[in-house]
């Protein structure tokens, strides 16, 4: 088990140094200039100039990139150059709308995913899983920012329940805030299930044709109670692995999601910043994201790896 | 089996599409409760509210390092204010300064500043104009800097007159005082200017939440006319969709600055007619086409004049199908003086083919730079590369997004891009005047007569001599096609019907909010 947690934790601190490498020089291949952008067309070269020695930008790279990797594990996150505001705060106002965004979305997929999956591996080849199984496909095609545009049609504008979109801090009103959130989840959550229905389905198919299933089955156990009781706890294992891999397409759906709803999180904060090449804030939300998706999925390979013996003693 | 998969793909894709059209449809034909047809009463109105729609967030509130048009719609005129305001015929009149003297060789201006206070309860003094002035001199933004080039000494006299001296008449400065240029703000609280700027105007920044929304409350130490309206939320809604929706549903009041690529959109929608629709020249733009003069094949005035002549002015106005808001024009100037009528190169597919063989270049191909996240640009590059190709040349288009853009047409020394398409303010003096070669910059226009035109029309003595020297050196922008107008807009705007008082903006570019009432 030593041997299997110091490997996973090799991994991961190796792939955090990589990640660390390509955000840093993503953002820099991607051209631009935050001078530019913040002076506008008719400013002088000298004016740019300054600007940029001000912003650090005219440091050599590698330069650049230790002071930044160094100041980000101290928990320095730096500050944006066009208000000079430090990022770390502007980043906690900001997980407070993306992290029940993300935290919601999760939860209406897992509701929706696991019931529909399993009743749609249940019913295998009848009408109603067929009818299931069709509909994840048509969920898993339907974009999200499509989803999200019918949502806000439909009980914004149409049915006036919802908002179109907006924030209303918690701290302004909690009600308000649940109900700027409703339809971002929804979307999220609705296009996330589609494609998290379909594991469950192909991981309950599976479970069904197992020994232990039929063993069930044969000690007096209905057909429904085997899969609750016996099928379900033995899928769960791949079921895991899955939705640690869902984080990521959460957070890749959560940036599209949060633009359709003009919610001002996590993700519209990277796009503004990618807009106006901020770099400091690109690389140091990117990358607090990317720990936060090594640290699940590190948590998730630790659990399996816990649950599933096999797994450890794997090379 | 195939079969019955199929049968139920189909209704599946049947009901998608069915409720996606009653969710559509119904935002279109207005039948549901909060639809387009309703867009009337507002529950912000007994709370004496206001909520505003807009697309950009500047990402800082700093209007003197920043020239971001977002910035300049909000701040300018309604939170800081500048020495002069102008009145409804463009002409200034007093502000920050009370009233002001001029000598009899206009080269020197005594500003007598009126006992009002700032929004934080300082009072505003000689010494916060001084610093107001000098920082804006020193802007390294053009536009705010312009106006300043014939200043010498900015001086305060005694506690509330401040003394400006000039080593030329200049009527760029006057204006300038009556614009951002001109913004006065306390020299104590300058530091917190890119996120809480202090003014003395009618409004206060209360809260600035980037990309989410600035929330303005009435200034109570207004020295004048104090604001109707006592809190006004400005949201920004970037995804275009969103933002109508907003409107349909009540949940916005007015949407101030639409974009020219919505107009067709939010017209279709029947927005115009569910809302007032409000059009003013000061908060359009210009739309032009900028050849790379310093560059090959673009240095060549014929192939300039060639390619000038396949463009289609009317074609570029009628892609916003909106006639009331843009008409096209050959000089830089606002919509209200917009004309076709004298043209030096006019519409010619014919001939320009012809002057393209003629002058020799006609295997060259086009550099075309242009720019993909700002909507209203991205039409007019496609047409443009289009009536170029229409003549036989090769075009080479290049599509970058603005922070690319940006680094390729405006910081390149040379600039290294071919032909852009671009919007400007109504600003001929910023665009053509080029006193120091050296410095020309990104336009790469440098011509010695014009800029002495248009020198001589800002120390001009009268404003009729003024408008002809303006007008040669208009003539001499369409000579030289360096810079080449192809169409003014208007700025329009979307308004609850309720929502009365919109006045033209008193300085340039930004939005009036103090006079809004419901």
């Amino acid at each position: 088990m030593t041997r299997f947690l110091l490997r996973r934790c090799g991994f991961f601190v190796a792939g955090w140094i990589f990640a660390s490498i390509l955000i840093f020089a993503l953002i820099r291949l991607a051209g631009g200039d935050v001078a530019v952008v913040v002076l506008g067309k008719d400013a002088t070269p000298d004016a740019l100039a300054a600007l940029r020695t001000q912003f650090g930008l005219d440091r050599p790279l590698p330069v650049q990139y230790f002071s930044w990797v160094l100041d980000f594990l101290r928990g320095d996150l730096g500050s944006t150059f066009r208000t000079g505001d430090a990022v770390a705060p502007q980043l906690v106002d900001r997980l407070a709308i993306s992290l029940p965004l993300a935290v919601g979305g999760m939860v209406i997929a897992i509701l929706i995913a696991i019931p529909l999956g399993t009743y749609a591996a249940r019913y295998a080849g009848s009408k109603a899983g067929t009818f299931l199984a069709l509909l994840s496909q048509v969920g898993v095609a339907i974009p999200v920012f499509w989803a999200g545009v019918l949502l806000s049609l439909l009980f914004g504008v149409t049915l006036g329940w919802l908002p179109t979109g907006g924030w209303v801090p918690w701290s302004q009103n909690p009600v308000g805030a649940i109900r700027s959130l409703i339809l971002p989840c929804l979307a999220l959550g609705v296009i996330e299930a589609a494609g998290l229905s379909r594991y469950v389905r192909s991981a309950v198919m599976d479970v069904l044709t197992e020994d232990y299933v039929r063993t069930a089955r044969a000690g007096g156990m209905s057909r429904t109670g085997s899969l609750l009781k016996v099928g379900l706890p033995n899928a769960a294992l791949p079921l895991i692995n899955v939705l640690g891999v869902q984080v990521a397409s959460l957070i890749g759906g959560a940036v599209i999601v949060e633009q359709v709803f003009s919610l001002p999180g996590l993700s519209t904060m990277i796009v503004s910043a990618v807009s106006a090449r901020e770099v400091i804030v690109v690389q140091s939300v990117v990358m607090v994201l990317v720990t936060f998706v090594m640290v699940v999925n590190l948590a998730v390979d630790l659990m399996i790896g816990l649950l599933d013996p096999r797994v450890r003693v794997a090379r | 089996m195939a079969g019955r998969y199929r049968r139920v793909t189909a209704a599946l894709l049947a009901a998608v599409l069915a409720a996606s059209t009653v969710a559509c449809g119904s935002s279109t034909a207005g039948g549901g409760g909060n639809s387009t047809a309703s867009v009337a009463d507002s529950p912000r109105k007994a709370e004496n509210k206001l909520v505003l729609i807009a697309a950009d967030d500047p990402g800082t509130m700093d209007y003197v390092t920043s020239n971001l048009t977002a910035l300049a719609l909000w701040i300018p005129g309604n939170v800081v204010e500048p020495l002069l305001h102008l009145d409804a015929k463009g002409k200034p009149g007093p502000g920050v300064a009370e009233k002001w003297d001029v000598d009899k060789n206009q080269t020197k201006y005594t500003f007598h500043l009126r006992k009002a206070s700032f929004s934080d309860g300082a009072p505003i003094t000689a010494d916060d104009v001084v610093y107001s002035l000098t920082t804006m001199k020193d802007s390294p933004v053009g536009l705010n800097k312009g106006p300043y080039a014939a200043v010498q000494k900015i001086t305060a006299t005694d506690p509330s007159t401040v003394e400006v001296t000039l080593s030329r008449p200049s009527v760029a400065f006057v204006e300038g005082m009556a614009g951002i240029a001109g913004s006065i703000q306390p020299k104590a609280a300058a530091k917190s200017i890119a996120s809480k700027p202090i003014g003395s105007g009618p409004y206060v920044i209360k809260e600035y939440t980037p990309n989410n929304h600035i929330v303005f409350t009435a200034n109570p130490k207004y020295w004048g006319q104090k604001a109707a309206i006592g809190e006004i939320e400005v949201r920004f809604v970037n995804d275009a969709t969103a933002a109508l929706n907003a409107l349909k549903a009540g949940e916005a009041d007015a949407y101030p600055f639409v974009g020219q690529e919505l107009w067709e959109r939010m017209t279709k929608e029947g927005l115009d007619k569910a809302m007032t629709l409000q059009t003013y020249p000061q908060g359009g733009s210009l739309f032009f086409l900028n050849f790379n003069s310093t560059k090959a094949p673009y240095n060549n005035a014929d192939f300039r004049h060639a390619l000038v002549k396949s463009v289609d002015r009317q074609q570029f106005v009628d892609l916003f199908n909106a006639p009331w808001g843009i008409v096209p024009t050959c000089d830089l100037v606002g919509p209200d003086a917009a004309s076709t009528k004298d043209c030096v190169d006019t519409f010619d597919l014919a001939g320009a083919k012809s002057a393209l063989q003629a002058s020799g270049l006609a295997s060259s191909p086009v550099e075309f730079t242009s720019v993909t996240d700002i909507g209203n640009l991205v039409g007019p590059a496609d047409l443009a590369v289009a009536d170029f190709q229409a003549t036989g040349v090769k075009v080479d288009r290049t599509q970058l997004d603005l922070a690319r853009y940006s680094q390729v047409v405006f910081s390149g020394t040379p600039p290294q891009y071919g032909v852009t398409v671009m919007t400007t303010e109504y600003n001929l003096t910023q665009m053509a005047s080029c006193p120091d070669p050296a410095k020309v910059g990104w336009k790469t226009y440098c011509d010695k007569d014009i800029t002495k035109l248009l020198a001589d029309a800002d120390a001009a003595g009268t404003q009729q001599e003024r408008d002809q020297l303006f007008a040669k050196a208009q003539r001499k922008l369409q000579q030289d096609a360096v810079i080449v107008p192809l169409m003014a807009s208007k700025g329009v705007g979307l308004l609850n019907k309720q929502l009365q008082g919109w006045k033209n903006p008193t300085v340039n570019i930004a939005i009036d909010l103090a006079g809004l009432h419901w």
